[in-house]
């Protein structure tokens, strides 16, 4: 044979060539000091190119920094918190919506927001809405918002574009935080440390809804358009529905 | 297809891949959470090879997600140094290291061209060189020529006193 291909050398290397192609590289390589050289220095290279990227890799997230909706269960299955709200008037988004979605992620602009200063006079409330925050915005036409949230928000306000009389429901996977239900949003405390998933059926008449965590919480949105069993709009909610 | 099992084997590989490849470990997450999402969507008509759909999905987010935020992306790299998680870095000077380690492969890496990066990286993943060819459009031979060229590139870079660095 001819002298091998740096292809050839690699694929030698990696043993990602079938019998026959191996030998011939072998047998070549037996005979041929160049194509030797060649496979040291390449190999030497690789070696130390694979050595670097492994000091350089940023850790993993852990699972938990992931919304895993596959995992979630069915709504209402458990104990699971659940609030009918009947929507005000439009709120301002806090962010541009961005959508419509069938599968879409909210870039984490959350990761590291500036810090804010010390001189700043005091919030006056310890509502997300008041501390550095993140925020996700998106039309949801009627799909199925699903929010992971990572194990350090303890706040979260979610809050609606809504019109009056338009119904969300909340299916929250822990009986136990604090849930407040205002006409355009709903926010949740004592979150910290939690990891799941919040789910909320809106009326595709809603244009927009914002979720809102502290800056530095870990979370994902990702809204699902599949599996949602459309609310119905004003007045026109599944029979069970728990008022509040 | 258990989702929750493709989950757990290929998150890790594909967040290390991808934040390799664009050098921003916020925007990884979240290629790698929109991935698994349209895997999610798609589970009734599940890819018929799995890995390689992951990655080429994974780099596809990974591109559109750039082309829309280009301004915001380069932003989030600023800041980007790790995706926050429970294993913060006790030790400034071992900080300071990791990053300038950090840096300088991710100057070696911006130098390739973006089918000799992806080519070397996913090698790394252990892909065949059939696979890469297939997912670059390209033919088994010239991905070895690739894969070659890079690490010939990296490791120049790497070695040289300044290397990676501007
Ligand atoms: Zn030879």
């Amino acid at each position: 044979m001819t002298h091998a291909t740096d292809g050839d050398l690699l694929a030698w290397i990696d043993g990602d060539l079938d019998p026959p192609a191996s030998d011939a590289v072998e047998a070549h390589l037996g005979e041929c000091p160049d194509c030797r050289r060649r496979r040291t220095r390449l190999e030497g290279d690789a070696r130390q190119v694979r050595e670097w990227l492994r000091r350089a890799d940023s850790p993993a997230p852990p699972p938990e920094a992931y919304a895993r909706p596959w995992r979630a269960p069915a709504p209402g299955a458990g104990r699971p918190a659940r609030h009918w709200i009947r929507a005000a008037a439009a709120v301002a988004a806090l962010a541009l919506a961005v959508g419509p979605a069938r599968a879409w992620i909210a870039r984490s602009l959350a990761s590291n927001p500036p810090a804010p200063t010390r001189e700043a006079p005091a919030p006056p409330a310890p509502a997300p809405a008041q501390a550095p925050q993140a925020t996700t915005a998106f039309r949801p036409e009627g799909a199925r918002l699903t929010v992971g949230l990572g194990a350090d928000g303890d706040a979260v306000r979610i809050r609606f574009e809504a019109s009056p009389d338009d119904r969300v429901q909340l299916w929250a996977p822990w009986d136990d935080v604090g849930i407040t239900v205002r006409p355009d949003r709903v926010d949740l405390s004592e979150v910290a440390g939690r990891s799941g998933t919040l789910r909320l059926a809106v009326p595709a008449s809603i244009r927009g809804v914002t979720v809102v965590t502290p800056a530095g919480a870990r979370r994902s949105v990702a809204v699902d358009a599949d599996e949602l069993p459309r609310t119905t709009g004003p007045g026109g909610g599944p029979p069970d529905a728990g008022g509040r | 297809m258990d989702l929750d099992d493709a989950f757990r084997r290929w998150n890790v590989p594909l967040f290390r891949y991808l934040a390799r490849s664009c050098g921003d470990p916020v925007l990884a997450r979240d290629a790698v959470q929109e991935t698994f999402l349209r895997l999610h969507a798609r589970r009734d008509d599940p890819p018929r090879a799995l890995r390689p759909w992951l990655f080429t999905t994974a780099m596809n987010v990974v591109r559109d997600t750039r082309r829309t935020e280009a301004g915001r992306a380069d932003l989030l790299r600023r800041h980007a140094d790790g995706v926050p998680g429970p294993r913060a870095e006790p030790d400034p000077d071992r900080e300071l290291e990791r990053a300038r380690i950090r840096a300088r492969v991710r100057g070696a890496l911006d130098q390739l061209r973006e089918k000799e990066r992806t080519a070397l990286l996913m090698r790394e993943e252990g892909f065949k060189q059939r696979e890469i060819a297939d997912a670059l459009g390209t033919t088994t031979a010239s991905v070895g020529t690739l894969v070659a060229r890079a690490l010939d590139k990296l490791a120049r870079t790497l070695e040289s006193p300044h290397g990676g660095l501007p």
